[in-house]
């Protein structure tokens, strides 16, 4: 081949390199989605949003439809660098509200409700060097390494991970709140009443199927405890008063939570096993001021048995007897101060229904534990279920799990038992599509000695002779499940 | 020369063409995009889709893909496993 022919050979492989290579530096825009449809039949929860059951005497039996809806955008320029922005839109119960605005509302007749909800917008990007170094910017989701017995929600904050080999750190720090600006704190400065929370995470794989982990959480609330004090202060001092921190009348919560704990995964032949154990100490400023210890943990396994599987779980988190006088005992889980559906942890684990929040809830609320604090009585909680596919597209489980509190307070009524209940619960399903679900779940929980005697007439609001215990709750639902 | 020309103007039409496979029909053939929104020259993975072709391509193991490859491939199967569980409530806010 002349040097002519070789110059123009090596140009038709640059061109078609050059030509083939475009679509590779493409921006990526990728979608995703669910959409979660709910017929309830139930005589506990009642599509009120509220975390903890309400369990009463002649319950009357509740329906409604309810839907959740969400989309996530991710704009990705690279596999080093993306803008992930996920939405949410609910319908508390169709028939629930139209014309207006709020959020989990827009199913009455006309819709047109303002009711859009962010629930992430956040950065992800990572930094070119040797090692390289994640971080997510911004609103996120995050969740504990403990099952979410502390906190599972989006939180805005900076988030920095990397893998060193075996090792993999993360270092995050949240802001949970901030009063400045808020009804009441006007004259707050920012960055001065916050509750701010820092984690700490490691992860090292001994081997390929053992996995051990540590870390430190810290929750520091600075707070104020009492908003209408506060308020009042700068009523009466406005002129004097420029921020909190000048404020002789301001008073503020100094509550500091320390947390350790250690954690593991490892598989077993046919068994994968994981749990983890935590300590918090410190000090709390409210309910009453005094030191923390208290702890939770769980345990959780799966082992492969016949054409299924087999889990089983326990959880517990320490309860305080006087959650109103001297020293805590009572886990501490993290709690948002904007809503009335408080609890911002989860734990999935378990499979229940009744006892605890499901997997598939969207605002039915109604859970006998409605947070792993459990309004400082804490929970002991235990679960064993099998999970099955009878074909490649009909598939179900079975669970059956008990819970108590760990100490029973103020806040357990009458209580002389810490026996809440046994759930059972069963679900079947159909794949219709790779993407679309149909499922039936049917749950009922046989009542404790805990209400023996402690619980009111729905009705009438009397209180339940002493012998007796009212009457147990069931769930029921019919569900649609999409997601792409 | 002639030749070659022939060669270079061909191979770049191929190759400029090929990502609009999909969009265009010959005479006889029907549209599936339109018919059954099926063979889409902007069609994209469902979620799980993404995960299932990730975990196919991780089992190809070394046979197929380097180490630093395999590697890729499994950040973003754990990322894929992520964005599903942040879909389904298990991970993030959940009200």
């Amino acid at each position: 081949m002349s040097l002519k022919k070789k110059m123009l050979a090596v140009a038709a492989v640059g061109a078609l390199t050059a030509a083939t290579a475009v679509p590779a530096m493409a921006f990526e825009n990728e979608f995703h989605g669910m959409y979660r449809f709910k017929g309830v039949m139930s005589n506990v929860q009642n599509a009120s949003g509220a975390h903890f059951a309400t369990i009463s005497d002649d319950p009357q039996t509740k329906t409604f439809l309810e839907q959740r809806a969400r989309l996530l955008y991710s704009a990705k320029a690279s596999d080093d660098l993306k803008l992930v922005t996920h939405f949410e839109l609910d319908y508390s119960k169709f028939g629930d509200n139209s014309y207006n605005v709020g959020r989990n509302n827009g199913g009455a007749l006309g819709a047109d409700e303002v009711n859009l909800e962010t629930k992430s917008v956040y950065l992800d990007f990572n930094l070119p060097t040797a090692t390289k170094i994640n971080f997510k910017v911004g609103m996120q989701p995050w969740v504990d390494s403990y099952g979410g017995l502390v906190v599972n929600a989006d939180m805005a904050g900076v988030l920095a991970s990397a893998k060193y080999g075996d090792l993999a750190n993360s270092i995050g720090f949240f802001r949970f709140d901030d009063d400045a600006g808020r009804k009441g704190f006007e004259k707050a400065l920012s960055g001065k009443n916050t509750r701010d929370f820092l984690a700490l995470d490691s992860k090292y794989n001994v081997t390929k199927d053992f996995r051990v982990g540590a870390t430190y959480y810290l929750l520091n609330d600075d707070l104020n405890a009492d908003n209408a004090a506060l308020a009042g202060a700068f009523t009466t001092d406005a002129a004097t008063t420029a921020s909190t921190g000048t404020n002789s009348g301001r008073v503020a919560n100094s509550s500091i939570t320390h947390m350790v704990g250690v954690n593991a995964q490892a598989k077993v032949g046919i068994a994968t096993i994981d749990g983890g154990l935590i300590y918090q100490f410190g000090t709390l400023d409210t309910p009453v001021k005094g030191h923390l210890s208290a702890f939770g943990g769980y345990v959780g396994s799966k082992v492969a048995a016949g054409p299924g599987t087999v889990n089983f779980v326990a959880a517990y988190t320490s309860g305080d007897s006087t959650p109103g006088a001297g020293n805590s005992n009572a886990f501490q889980s993290v709690q948002n101060t904007t809503s009335s559906g408080v609890s911002e942890n989860t734990f999935y684990g378990a499979n229940l229904h009744i006892l605890l929040r499901s997997k598939y809830e969207i605002n039915s609320g109604g859970y006998i534990v409605g947070s792993s604090n459990n309004k400082n009585q804490g929970m002991t909680v235990g679960a064993l279920g099998y999970d099955m596919k009878f074909t490649d597209k009909l598939y179900g489980n079975a669970n059956i799990g008990a819970g108590a509190v760990a100490k029973t307070n103020g806040n357990s009524g009458s209580a002389d038992s810490k026996y809440l209940g046994t759930e059972i619960n069963a679900e079947v399903g159909y794949k219709l599509t790779d993407n679309l679900n149909v499922s039936v779940v049917g749950a009922f929980m046989k009542l404790g000695n805990y209400y023996k005697g402690n619980a009111k007439n729905a009705n009438t609001g009397a209180a339940i002779a002493a012998g007796d215990k009212p009457n147990d709750p069931f769930y029921s639902t019919v569900m649609l499940n999409y997601v792409f | 020369m002639g030749k070659l020309s022939v060669m270079i103007i061909s191979a770049l039409w191929l190759a400029t063409t090929v990502p609009a496979y999909g969009a265009d029909t010959t005479k006889d053939q029907k549209d599936e995009c339109l018919l059954a929104s099926k063979n889409c020259a902007s069609q994209v993975d469902s979620i799980q889709k993404k995960i299932k072709k990730l975990n196919a391509e991780i089992k190809k193991g070394n046979r197929v893909y380097s180490p630093e490859e395999l590697k890729r491939l499994q950040t973003k199967l754990a990322e894929a496993n992520d964005m599903l569980d942040t879909l389904l409530g298990l991970k993030g806010g959940s009200q």
